[in-house]
């Protein structure tokens, strides 16, 4: 047998091998077709999706950069931070260098009205303004400016500078008063080794502190009662619910109407 | 409806012309993809890609030779791409198969299509798509070698050792027909 047999063997049964498709075969061929057109709806909705959430991210990112409740919040839950609150702290960094003159020039007016300073103050003027040149220069600066001062005077700042040992030696005990052209109340202290700035004023701002105060407060004692009645549970000890800010009367007084409602509608 | 006719609502994506050409050719294009392929299922899924192709690329046709022949050459494209992808071609085996061994096994005898086509299953991947190729589909080596990326020594060394074996399964059918 040649080998060209065997080709034609195979060829002349196998060319024209007779064959039948499965009867759903052209709808099958007729979904291949499609695919197509589906992969282009898909694309849309991959796009429409992707927009949506950047639109979302988008608004999330704004609002974190602009909310004046983020803002507020940040500084009430940290009073002893910083003297400038985060929203101001722009103005103070850039006009350093003009506010620390200011402050000098102040210290210089003040100077000049009370007599008893004047004998001292060539000692104390540099450790004013140096031991505090910082926070204290920005707070007198808004002094001068009432409008300003409203806004950031709102809260009670107290420095408590790191004590010079030559204020120590040549100043006992002294009082050293300050006052702003505005007449605003500033006192600066000087005791023997503590300079102290206090500024009060009343302001929406300080309630809502001190009513967040008061909440925190609050909440804390509920968590110390909470854990006090869990101890007394596990220790077998009796639970006094009304600590935990549980009324068991009024509890007893609603399940009674509940299941009166509940009769009422049953003998309906 | 005539072929130029045909082609030509075809080229226009008319399903009618679609369905008609499908009813007429998916049989016989369905048996070429068994020659390539043992799954049935297998060789189908390759037939209906292919008539997709054959659709979807009917602006390709130029009118040089049959249109039947651009099926088919689709068709047969698609049957490779597939062992490609499923099944490495094996081309490389080189398994030592005696020479055509001297028989007087009649080419006439009556074999049936069934047994020649298991003979054909029964060989090796890239044996089975060489011979398919040049015996059936009447390539020649260079062409081949293009198609399956090999060179035409390969093509014709795996037809002979094609042959080989298609022999000896033939004589064997032979002795236990007789």
């Amino acid at each position: 047998m040649e080998p060209e047999d065997i080709d034609k063997i195979f060829k002349d049964r196998l060319a024209n091998l007779p064959a039948t498709p499965a009867s759903d075969a052209w709808a099958r061929l007729q979904q291949k077709m499609e695919p197509p057109k589906k992969a282009r709806s898909m694309w849309i909705y991959y796009t429409a999706a992707s927009i949506t959430l950047l639109i979302i991210a988008g608004l999330w990112f704004f609002n974190n950069q602009y909310s004046p409740g983020s803002g507020t919040l940040a500084t009430v839950n940290k009073p002893k931070a910083s003297a400038v609150s985060p929203l101001k702290t722009a103005t103070p960094v850039t006009i350093i260098p003009e506010e620390v003159k200011t402050a000098e020039t102040q210290v210089a007016q003040a100077e000049n009205i009370p007599s008893e300073i004047k004998q001292k103050s060539k000692n104390q003027r540099p450790v004013v303004v140096k031991g505090d040149e910082k926070m204290k220069a920005p707070v007198i600066a808004k002094l001068k400016k009432p409008v300003k001062a409203e806004k950031i005077l709102a809260k009670e700042k107290t420095y408590e500078p790191t004590p010079s040992p030559a204020l120590v030696a040549s100043a006992p005990e002294e009082k050293i008063t300050l006052r702003g052209p505005d007449n605003s109340e500033t006192a600066t202290v000087l005791t023997a080794s503590i300079i102290e700035v206090k500024i009060k004023r009343d302001s929406p701002e300080e309630e809502e502190r001190s009513d967040l105060r008061e909440n925190l407060a609050r909440k804390t004692n509920l968590l110390k009662n909470i854990y006090k009645q869990a101890r007394n549970l596990k220790n077998g000890e009796q639970v006094e619910l009304a600590s935990l800010g549980i009324d068991t009367d009024k509890i007893n007084a609603e399940k009674k109407e509940i299941k009166e409602k509940l009769n009422k509608v049953i003998s309906l | 409806m005539n072929e130029p006719e045909l082609i030509k609502k075809l080229q226009k994506g008319e399903g009618k012309a679609q369905k008609f050409v499908y009813e007429k050719y998916a049989g016989s294009m369905l048996g070429i993809c068994f020659r390539y392929l043992k799954n049935q299922m297998e060789a189908e899924e390759v037939m209906l890609n292919g008539m997709v192709k054959i659709f979807q690329n009917a602006h390709q046709f130029k009118n040089e030779g049959s249109f039947e022949g651009w099926m088919k050459r689709i068709v047969v494209n698609e049957a490779l791409g597939y062992l490609r992808k499923k099944e490495p071609l094996h081309l490389a085996i080189e398994k030592d198969h005696s020479q055509l061994a001297a028989s007087d096994a009649s080419a006439e005898s009556e074999l049936a299509v069934e047994d020649l086509l298991q003979m054909l299953h029964g060989l090796p991947a890239g044996y089975r798509t060489v011979f398919n190729l040049y015996a059936i589909e009447g390539y020649s080596h260079k062409e081949i070698a293009e198609m399956l990326d090999i060179n035409e020594g390969t093509s014709k060394s795996q037809l002979s050792k094609a042959r080989a074996l298609l022999q000896k399964m033939l004589v064997r059918s032979e002795i236990s027909n007789n």
